[in-house]
C-alpha cells in the first residue's frame, strides 16, 4: 500500500498481496485544528462532527483488539468520555489518531481486567447467534468465536499491529507512532503476527468451516 | 491456507455497523448532556468541620450505601410502537410480524448519582417458558430513560403470551439474566404481549 492512496474513506483495503474486499479503510486524516478547539470550548457542532467521524474508527478498535468479552460498545463510549473530557491536552491535532489510540489502549487494558474473573469461562456463543438474527447466523456466529479464539491466541502487540495495518490500513510509519516503537519492530511484528495467525487458524480447524460456509 | 480468507472473515465479523456507532455516539452525547456533580471542597469542608465529623460520614457512607434509583415502566411507553393505550388496557395487546415491541423505563425516584453509567437488557421469556435476550443496549447515565426495541419478525417464533423483561442494572461486559434479580442489583420490569403470526409467518416456523 502505497503513501498515495491511503488517505481514501470508505474504500477498500488490500488483505495479503492481491485481494481487495469492501471492508471500510480505517484510516482517516486528523481533523483540523480548528474543529478541535472548537470541540474543546463546548461547541456542539464541532464535538459531534468529531464523533461522527471517529466514533466507527474507535469503536472498531475496541471490536478488534479488546477481545471476546470485552463489550466494544461500551468499551468505546469509555474512550470518547475520557478523550472529551482530556481533549485540552492534545496539543497537535495532528496526532489525533495516536493520541486516541493510545486511549483507547487505556480503556481496553481496564476493560479486559474487568473481565478477567471470566477468562475460563465458555463464550457467550448463545448471544452471538441472538445477535445474528436468526439461525441461519449460528455457522457465521461459529466461524466468528473461531476466528476470535485464533486472534486472542496472538500476542497483543501483535494483534494491534495486524489490525491496524493489514485491516486498516494504516502506515508503518503511523504505527509506529501509535504504539510508541521504532518501524523496524512494527514489521517485525507484523511479519511474526501474520506467521501466527496462520498458523493457529490452521491449527483450530477455521479453513474447514469457511470452506463450509461457501 | 491462505491468508486472505481468514483476514476477511475477521475484518466482516468485527466491523461495526453504522447503527452501532450512531448508538454510542448517541450515548457519549447523552452522558455528557447530563451536568457534572458539583465538585465538593474537600480541604475546605474538613478544616471546617473537623476529622471526628469526616470520619462518621466515611464510616456513614461505607455502612450506609447510597439509596438506588427505582425505574418504572413508562405509562405512555410499554408496549408495541404506535399503541399507546397500552397502559390502560386490562389485557395484554396483540401484535404481529415487523411490529416493533418496545419498552420504556424512566426514574420515579431521586438519583444519587445521576452520571453512573448503567445498562439495559430486554429479555423474553415464550409462551413455552424458554428465555433469551432479545436486544440490549448500551450503558447510558442512570438519570435517563431506559429504552429498548426489538422487532418482531427477528425474534418471536412462538405464537402466544410473551414475557418481555426490561433488565436495568450496573454496567457490565456480561449479559444479565433474568433469574440475576436480587442478586446483583439488577433492576426488573415485565411486560406481558401476545405474539399472534400472520400464516406466512407460522409456516417459516
Amino acid at each position: 500500500m502505497t503513501t498515495a492512496d491511503a488517505w481514501i474513506y470508505p474504500g477498500e483495503v488490500t488483505l495479503g498481496r492481491d485481494q481487495r474486499v469492501s471492508i471500510p479503510r480505517r484510516r482517516l486524516p486528523p481533523p483540523s485544528d480548528e474543529v478541535i478547539n472548537l470541540a474543546r470550548e463546548g461547541n456542539a457542532e464541532a464535538r459531534g462532527a468529531l464523533l461522527a467521524t471517529w466514533v466507527p474508527v474507535v469503536l472498531a478498535w475496541c471490536s478488534r483488539l479488546g477481545g471476546p468479552r470485552v463489550d466494544p460498545d461500551d468499551a468505546a463510549q469509555d474512550v470518547w468520555m475520557v478523550a472529551l473530557r482530556r481533549l485540552d491536552q492534545l496539543h497537535r491535532a495532528e496526532i489525533f489518531a495516536s493520541w486516541m489510540f493510545g486511549i483507547t489502549r487505556r480503556v481496553l487494558a481496564q476493560h479486559r481486567r474487568r473481565v478477567w474473573g471470566r477468562r475460563r469461562s465458555p463464550l457467550d456463543v448463545e448471544s452471538m447467534v441472538h445477535e445474528e438474527g436468526s439461525r441461519a447466523g449460528a455457522h457465521r456466529a461459529e466461524i466468528r468465536r473461531k476466528v476470535w479464539e485464533v486472534l486472542v491466541s496472538l500476542p497483543l502487540k501483535q494483534r494491534e499491529t495486524l489490525v491496524l495495518m493489514d485491516l486498516e490500513g494504516w502506515s508503518t510509519r503511523e504505527v509506529a507512532e501509535m504504539t510508541g516503537v521504532p518501524s523496524g519492530t512494527v514489521a517485525s511484528r507484523l511479519r511474526l503476527a501474520r506467521q501466527r495467525f496462520e498458523r493457529t487458524a490452521r491449527a483450530r480447524g477455521l479453513a474447514q468451516l469457511l470452506e463450509a460456509e461457501q | 491456507m491462505k491468508r486472505d480468507p481468514l483476514l476477511q472473515a475477521f475484518a466482516e465479523a468485527t466491523e461495526p455497523s453504522p447503527e452501532a456507532a450512531q448508538r454510542v455516539q448517541i450515548r457519549v452525547e447523552q452522558v455528557l448532556a447530563v451536568p457534572p456533580p458539583q465538585r465538593r471542597r474537600w480541604k475546605m469542608w474538613l478544616l471546617g468541620m473537623g476529622a471526628p465529623l469526616a470520619a462518621a460520614g466515611v464510616l456513614l457512607t461505607v455502612l450506609m450505601p447510597l439509596p438506588r434509583p427505582r425505574y418504572a415502566l413508562d405509562p405512555l411507553g410499554p408496549g408495541i410502537l404506535d399503541h399507546r393505550a397500552y397502559a390502560a388496557s386490562p389485557h395484554p395487546p396483540t401484535f404481529d410480524e415487523g411490529s416493533v415491541v418496545r419498552v420504556v423505563a424512566r426514574p420515579v425516584t431521586d438519583v444519587p448519582n445521576p452520571r453512573q453509567h448503567w445498562r439495559s437488557e430486554l429479555w423474553g421469556t415464550d409462551p413455552r417458558g424458554s428465555t433469551r435476550r432479545l436486544e440490549r443496549d448500551l450503558a447510558i447515565s442512570s438519570v435517563g430513560t431506559f429504552s429498548t426495541e426489538a422487532v418482531a419478525s427477528n425474534w418471536f417464533g412462538v405464537e402466544g403470551r410473551w414475557r418481555l423483561h426490561l433488565l436495568i442494572g450496573p454496567r457490565s461486559s456480561r449479559p444479565y439474566q433474568p433469574k440475576d434479580l436480587g442478586s446483583d442489583d439488577i433492576i426488573r420490569l415485565d411486560v406481558d404481549l401476545i405474539y399472534r403470526p400472520t400464516s406466512a409467518q407460522k409456516e417459516e416456523y
